[in-house]
């Protein structure tokens, strides 16, 4: 099912949100929640982007599919520099991208019933003509993603939390999409509805070909759903890796402490943890060198001066950090 | 259940909202107790009625809410009946609590010396100097850097981490024997909570209080608890030491919360065992056993009975018709 076909690649991609203080609301400084961001998703994968919050997970997935204006660098999409394309001949490309938010109870119309919102969708993208057509359209799609076509006149407010995300991953799915990004898709739901909801996507991917961009903060269903995962802190990307090797093999002292600091479900394996000092620092001024350094257990004189560079250690593996790859 | 030793034993407690026609059984028979020194934990999802025990035991209930059945015995008395006045002395003293998000709990117009100084002064006679020597002592317990400079500043100055570390020093600030902790991490990130479950050991290590663990988060509970009840609708439903609920659990309700947690069924590819249906609706519970619509091992009699607890082995109790003949 995975190619190696880049879907899509951003190069050295910036989202800088300027903060405007004093009386004439000046410019003073700029959050920098992207960084210089390079990532490649190739077609058929499920890339998990794990990181605490304001990392710069859920900006840097809004940039990917044009919610947001970068600052600086741009994302090509099946070989496409899209960053320039203005928004209206940018909409056939719309149609190829979608998320699926992390909150169902925000992020879905009150005053729409689910056919309405599920309309919309075909409304903007005039890819259903007639009316029938357009119903049979919702229900198939409602049957898909697991709710019952009885549903399609009912209110959101109608639906427990499971349901509404359902509805979520439906409206994502109405333009037959390729590529998806999902930003916390289930960290909203019960413990007992999560598994239902990542089933669900996992059999969307089978039957439609899907490209995931899966972020999460939480490492198990990163460890779950993804093909390889990238590690985001503060702004950066600081390790990409197969799934498998980021798990055993973690290079970046930061990873080495987020895959330790998650608590086991299993009272047998207490153990020891690798606690990170203190707490992720503003972006708003991120630190010198390496932004890890205040916070890493190996610091050197190096780490405070050099910005490190992201760079593949071996096959697939990516790191950025100096000492790396000694430090497993 | 008792055990000589029990600090609190909530036995067959019974917290209804009392709604027009029929009240909402947020708390339905529910008996657990706490010995000294122990971590009781208290796991469902939302809406089980783990926050509504809690508030049960400090009686901090709404108005709406009312303990309509059952004893709370701590230190010897009962919780549910004694006077208003002598439950203020209990509050913050002996019982005390931390809640979800700091944010929210803490209050904003107030620095961080007066709001712990109110918390010794509720209930202790102490000078002016010994409180201001006792506030910086509980910061430094809590692990506050600088503690002599932080002490005016207001809540908002501080990260998450840092107000919810300032929640444990209120709560502690007069050696409470028993602590309630209601999703104490979840508000916080991973490399935070797990700084503020290393202090919550520490902590527990050094004082010795027992404490009360309220969280969905399976693994927060395998890591910090002696002891597990597992809520479902109001309910406990599993109740036993915390290596056999992990590794022996008995009721389907936890057997298939722990199934479907990612990460751990290793084999069985990309798909997920999951718990099919929904959470119940308060208001309109199944009856029979709660769980019975979403069972994967139903029977004729959980449609209409209401299982009572069976003892699968010793000191492990399953709310589950499964284990009627083992008795």
């Amino acid at each position: 099912m995975r190619s190696r076909e880049v879907l899509v690649e951003t190069v050295d991609l910036v989202k800088h949100f300027p903060v405007s203080a004093g009386l004439f609301k000046r410019v003073r400084s700029g959050v920098k929640a992207v960084d210089g961001v390079d990532i490649k998703v190739f077609k058929g994968e499920t890339l998990g982007l794990v990181g605490e919050s304001g990392c710069g997970k859920s900006t840097l997935g809004r940039l990917i599919i044009k919610l947001l204006k970068p600052t600086r660098g741009c994302i090509k999409f099946d070989g496409i520099d899209v960053t320039k394309i203005p928004d209206k001949q940018f909409r056939p490309y719309r149609r190829r991208m979608q998320i699926i938010f992390q909150d169902p109870y925000a992020s879905l119309n009150p005053r729409l019933t689910v056919s309405g919102i599920l309309g919309e969708a075909f409304k903007v993208h005039k890819i259903v003509d007639s009316r029938q057509e357009r119903r049979k359209r919702i229900r198939e799609l409602l049957e898909t993603v697991g709710l019952a076509a009885e549903h399609a006149d009912r209110y959101p407010h109608e639906f427990s939390g499971g349901q509404r995300q359902r509805i979520g991953i439906a409206r994502a799915l109405a333009v037959n999409p390729e590529f998806i990004v999902a930003d916390e898709p289930i960290s909203a739901l019960d413990v007992s509805i999560r598994a239902q909801i990542l089933n669900l996507m996992v059999d969307l991917q089978e039957k439609f070909k899907l490209t995931y961009l899966f972020i999460a903060h939480d490492l198990s269903v990163i460890k779950h759903i993804s093909d390889r995962v990238a590690v985001m802190y503060l702004g950066r990307i600081v390790e990409l890796a197969e799934k498998g090797e980021l798990f055993t093999k973690p290079l970046h002292p930061y990873t080495q402490a987020l895959l330790s600091s998650v608590p086991v479900p299993n009272p047998e394996l207490r153990r020891d943890r690798l606690l990170l000092k203190g707490e992720v620092p503003s972006p708003l001024n991120p630190p010198s060198g390496c932004r890890f350094h205040p916070r890493c257990r190996y610091a050197k004189d190096v780490c405070v001066k050099v910005v490190p560079e992201f760079r593949e250690v071996w096959g697939g593996h990516y790191v950025e950090c100096h000492l790396a790859p000694d430090l497993h | 259940m008792g055990e000589p030793l029990d600090l609190l034993s909530v036995k067959n407690l019974r917290t209804y909202f009392l709604t027009k026609p029929k009240p909402i059984k947020a708390v339905d028979d529910v008996s657990f107790s706490i010995r000294q020194g122990e971590t009781l934990g208290l796991v469902g999802e939302s809406g089980s009625g783990k926050t509504m025990t809690a508030l049960s035991i400090l009686r901090l209930l709404p108005n709406s809410a009312k303990i309509v059945n059952g004893e709370i015995i701590f230190n010897g008395k009962d919780l549910a009946r004694v006077s208003e006045a002598e439950m203020r002395e209990v509050r913050g003293n002996k019982i005390s609590m931390i809640f979800q998000d700091p944010m929210t709990s803490l209050n904003p117009v107030y620095n961080v010396r007066f709001q712990i100084s109110e918390a010794i002064l509720a209930h202790k006679k102490m000078r002016r100097s010994e409180v201001y020597q006792r506030v910086l002592e509980l910061l430094k317990l809590v692990g506050i850097p600088s503690p002599e400079n932080r002490l005016r500043d207001f809540p908002h100055e501080f990260s998450g981490g840092m107000r919810q570390r300032i929640m444990i020093a209120i709560a502690l600030a007069c050696n409470p024997q028993l602590l309630i902790a209601d999703e104490p991490t979840t508000a916080l990130d991973v490399t935070i909570q797990a700084q503020v479950l290393e202090l919550m050991k520490e902590l527990r290590a050094k004082i010795g209080t027992s404490i009360l663990l309220i969280t969905h988060d399976l693994g927060v509970i395998a890591e910090m608890c002696d002891r597990v009840a597992v809520m479902y609708a109001g309910q406990i439903v599993e109740y036993a030491d915390v290596y056999s609920v992990f590794k022996n659990p008995t009721h389907p309700y936890t057997v298939g919360l722990l199934r479907s947690l990612p990460g751990l069924n290793i084999g069985l590819g990309r798909k997920l065992y999951s718990i099919e249906g929904v959470v119940p609706d308060m208001v309109n519970m199944p009856s029979g056993c709660r769980f019975h619509p979403r069972c994967s091992k139903v029977m004729d009699r959980c449609r209409t009975e209401a299982p009572p607890f069976y003892i699968v082995e010793p000191k492990h109790y399953s709310r589950c018709f499964l284990y009627s003949d083992l008795e």
